[in-house]
């Protein structure tokens, strides 16, 4: 399974971080630290694939975010790439041409995004265009409360 | 007018502003908030409090107004109390007992998006008395109309499970029906639940292999394909007869499928379910070039493990030339940039070597061990040096001169990990190869040369050299001999302050070197070094071997030394039990038995020569007894084995009545002795150290 991912910024600020395994608070900000020095900077015409501890990193650099996926050793390495690969594309759909700065200002979508996609650190939507709608469908929910606020206040 | 979210945001991105202070505002800002009574605020508060979160500040505080939010029922504000909870409750926190009343409102709640949101933040947190209360609530829910509930839910199960490991008994086939779900997504879920269930308990879930055999055949979902794979790998582990069954689907796959990953995958499971096949091997060896010839790193390092899987398991088995042509492919990816690649190769250089291509197998990973680019695993290399050299006996090894040689170059490369194994391999193979000795005798002088270099903390090359020099002495020409000599009586040994183990290797060494040697002033330099020995080494075992040695050399007789020349073999384990013990070490032999005396009633000792289980059912008088017990006494006086009784305050039976009388003198004089003791204070012990005498009187 899954255990974590992590969206890092080129200058290592943490834009996303979502466990699905249990670490404790000092355990995070140590496994973030160490990934942080592992990926940043790392030659692009290198392997993806990364042990840690005794698990497998898979990171990948989009623009400028490193994406880092933390596996079990025997998960298949490839698939979890194509599970960045489609985080990133669904962000990208989303947001229209995502940026990094779309994930600054609307982390809380991308957490969002990312829960239908995965639950307990498996994949269980494959569709993006399934996830979108629900995604849509609870923004319009947002929206609806959004506008009923205003008219109470106006 | 209090900051919003973003409003934090874009105040931390502004360039010119102090970051802490700012942070520290908002912190305390949000502190105050959150005690707000109103919903909106609160939820304002904690949406800031998880962007501080981001930045490293604690959440934890926070959990109850995080609860209060979640409740909220407004969708947004719960949306972010969820999210929160997510990422900051954990499953031994304390506020998860009063959580556990709101996910169950969730979980049979009738709106389909807020037990969606709600699911997805229990499988981050669940604990075990959560899952024990909420398990039921579960179960219903497998069978809702969305299908996006089901399909959530049975990944959650997998969580459930984890936590209360008995609501699998009750549940389990309930979530084994969802493999017939319509919904893929649903299969999905159950899928990778069953997976993650057949990893701790294949048995288990064997059951649901009808069922997975079918989706296996006609799913087109490369993930769930590839958890199927790994699945069945499980599953064939407890039920051989799937196997048959596996190799048409296993086939099908891997030809038709161009992803690359379900490629891999496949092998991995053919490697593993079907070590023997060579059809299978055929067809995988096919796949190969595609890989070799991919200038995707990537793939580089798929084919590493995918050699050292096809590999490990086929081609060993049949033959290591096979391997030769991959040898190439194996030492470029030796040299790859990447280092994890690197590890990998070095592991397949293991499995691939063989007699023939050992040599320049060897010359190439000592060629590396020297680049700076690898002082990481300068460890692993050569550690996969002696590996090679010393496997199954020094089965690849063909010139044993040029292996010594390989063992002394490493020796220089002074890695202390590696030095034990070393210095063991160098003195195995030169007891055991005894052509080599002459040769070995000679490089060992050569590397003994710069014996400073070679001081590491338990020095054991240097006391393998040693040994080597010394054992084998025989071997050396009269001027090797007096090089020999030469270096070791050097006085710089003791300067350098080696580990102990090398001074006890020097003082043997030099015994022997003079047992070989003919001429006189030999002997006077092998004694006067002892002298030295002796003398100026800390270690005391050191001083006392060499006092030993040089004893035996001034006193006894040269040829009657001549044993010392007797050559050390390696013996089989076996070789002891042809070996008949004497007829001293007899069956019946009592060794400092106890209950050979007894405490008679006046509280004197009294000493049985014998014991009366050793006469038997023979009856005897009182006088034969006495007679009997002589005789034993006086066997086991001339016995030089029998070890006596304890010197107690009785002395042996013969002399004991006469001593009695002493015995009570004893005794009195004893209780005086304790009484004088009590009265007087215990003086303080003193020693004395004696520096002035030399140790060896003159």
């Amino acid at each position: 399974m899954i255990h974590f991912i992590l969206l890092i910024s080129r200058h290592g600020k943490i834009r996303c971080s979502k466990y699905f395994s249990t670490y404790s608070n000092k355990e995070r900000e140590k496994l973030q630290k160490e990934i942080k020095g592992l990926t940043i900077g790392r030659n692009s015409k290198l392997c993806n694939f990364l042990e840690y501890k005794e698990m497998i990193l898979v990171a990948k650099r989009y623009a400028s975010l490193y994406f880092v996926l933390g596996q079990d050793k025997e998960e298949n390495e490839l698939i979890s790439l194509e599970v960045l690969q489609f985080f990133v594309e669904i962000l990208d759909k989303y947001f229209k041409n995502v940026c990094e700065l779309d994930i600054i200002f609307n982390f809380h979508k991308a957490y969002y995004l990312l829960d239908e996609m995965l639950v307990a650190g498996h994949i269980i939507e494959t569709s993006k265009k399934q996830i979108l709608r629900v995604i849509a469908n609870q923004d319009e929910i947002m929206e609806d409360a959004l506008v009923e606020t205003e008219t109470r206040s106006s | 007018m209090s900051k919003s979210a973003t409003d934090v945001i874009k105040g931390l991105r502004k360039g010119k502003i102090d970051r802490t202070a700012f942070l520290t505002t908002v912190y305390s800002e949000i502190r105050e908030e959150v005690k707000s009574p109103d919903l909106a605020t609160k939820t304002n508060a904690i949406r800031k409090l998880f962007i501080l979160a981001l930045e490293g500040y604690d959440m934890e505080w926070a959990s109850f107004h995080i609860l209060e939010v979640m409740s909220s029922q407004k969708f947004s504000q719960k949306h972010s109390g969820l999210l929160a909870a997510s990422q900051c409750f954990k499953p031994n926190s304390d506020i998860l007992f009063l959580a556990t009343n709101f996910f169950r409102r969730e979980l049979v709640a009738n709106n389909t998006i807020d037990t969606c949101i709600a699911i997805n933040t229990l499988a981050c947190i669940v604990n075990a008395d959560m899952s024990k209360e909420l398990l039921n609530d579960c179960v219903t829910l497998l069978n809702a109309s969305k299908p996006i509930l089901r399909k959530k839910v049975c990944v959650l199960f997998y969580k459930l499970f984890l936590q209360y490991p008995d609501g699998l008994v009750i549940c389990f086939e309930r979530l084994a029906e969802k493999l017939r779900d319509e919904s893929p997504g649903v299969v999905m879920g159950t899928v990778n639940t069953i997976y993650e269930l057949s990893r701790l308990n294949p048995a288990f879930v064997l059951f649901t292999a009808q069922a997975l055999y079918e989706i296996l055949n006609t799913t087109t979902n490369n993930f769930v394909l590839i958890k199927l794979i790994k699945l069945f790998v499980e599953l064939a582990k407890v039920e051989p007869r799937l196997l048959k069954k596996l190799s048409g689907p296993f086939i099908r796959i891997l030809t038709s499928n161009p992803a690359k990953s379900v490629e891999f995958e496949v092998i991995r499971a053919i490697c593993a379910v079907f070590p023997e096949s060579e059809d299978m091997l055929r067809i995988i060896l096919q796949k190969l070039p595609g890989f070799l010839d991919s200038h995707d790193p990537n793939c580089k390092f798929y084919i590493v493990k995918y050699l050292g899987l096809v590999v490990l398991h086929k081609l060993i088995q049949i033959n290591r030339d096979y391997a030769e042509e991959y040898r190439i492919f194996i030492m470029e990816a030796l040299q790859s940039k990447d280092v994890t690649i690197r590890l990998r190769a070095l592991e397949l250089i293991k499995i691939t070597t063989t007699n023939k291509s050992l040599i320049e197998t060897i010359k190439n990973l000592l060629i590396e061990v020297e680049k700076p680019i690898n002082a990481g695993i300068k460890e692993e290399l050569i550690s996969t040096c002696l590996y090679l050299l010393s496997l199954n006996q020094y089965e690849l090894v063909e010139d044993f001169k040029w292996m010594f040689e390989v063992l002394l170059q490493i020796v220089n490369f002074k890695t202390s990990i590696h030095e034990a194994q070393l210095s063991s391999i160098m003195l195995d193979v030169v007891l055991r190869v005894e052509e080599l000795r002459e040769e070995a005798c000679e490089l060992s002088l050569n590397a003994l040369e710069i014996f400073d270099t070679l001081k590491s903390e338990k020095c054991e090359a240097l006391t393998a050299l040693l040994f080597i020099i010394g054992e084998f002495s025989n071997y050396f020409s009269e001027g090797n001999l007096i090089k020999a000599l030469s270096l070791v009586t050097k006085p710089r040994w003791e300067l350098l302050n080696f580990h102990e183990s090398v001074y006890n290797a020097l003082s043997s060494c030099v015994f022997k070197i003079f047992i070989r040697a003919k001429e006189d002033g030999v002997f006077k330099a092998c004694v006067k070094k002892l002298e030295e020995n002796s003398v100026q080494i800390e270690h005391m075992e050191s001083q006392e071997r060499s006092l030993l040695y040089l004893n035996i050399l001034t006193t006894s007789d040269k040829e009657k030394l001549n044993f010392v020349l007797k050559p050390f073999l390696p013996i089989h384990p076996s070789a002891q039990s042809l070996i008949f013990p004497p007829d001293a070490l007899q069956q019946n032999f009592i060794v400092n038995d106890d209950e050979l005396f007894t405490t008679k009633s006046d509280g004197t000792l009294e000493y049985h020569y014998y014991r009366e289980e050793d006469f038997g059912d023979i009856q005897m008088t009182d006088q034969e007894k006495k007679a009997a017990k002589l005789k034993i006494k006086e066997k086991q006086m001339q016995d030089p084995y029998y070890i006596k009784p304890k010197k107690g305050k009785k002395k042996k039976g013969k002399k004991s009545k006469k001593l009695e009388g002493k015995v009570e003198e004893i005794k009195e004089t004893a209780e005086v002795v304790k009484e004088e003791e009590i009265k007087k204070p215990e003086a303080p012990k003193k020693y004395s150290v004696n520096r002035a005498e030399p140790l060896i009187p003159s």
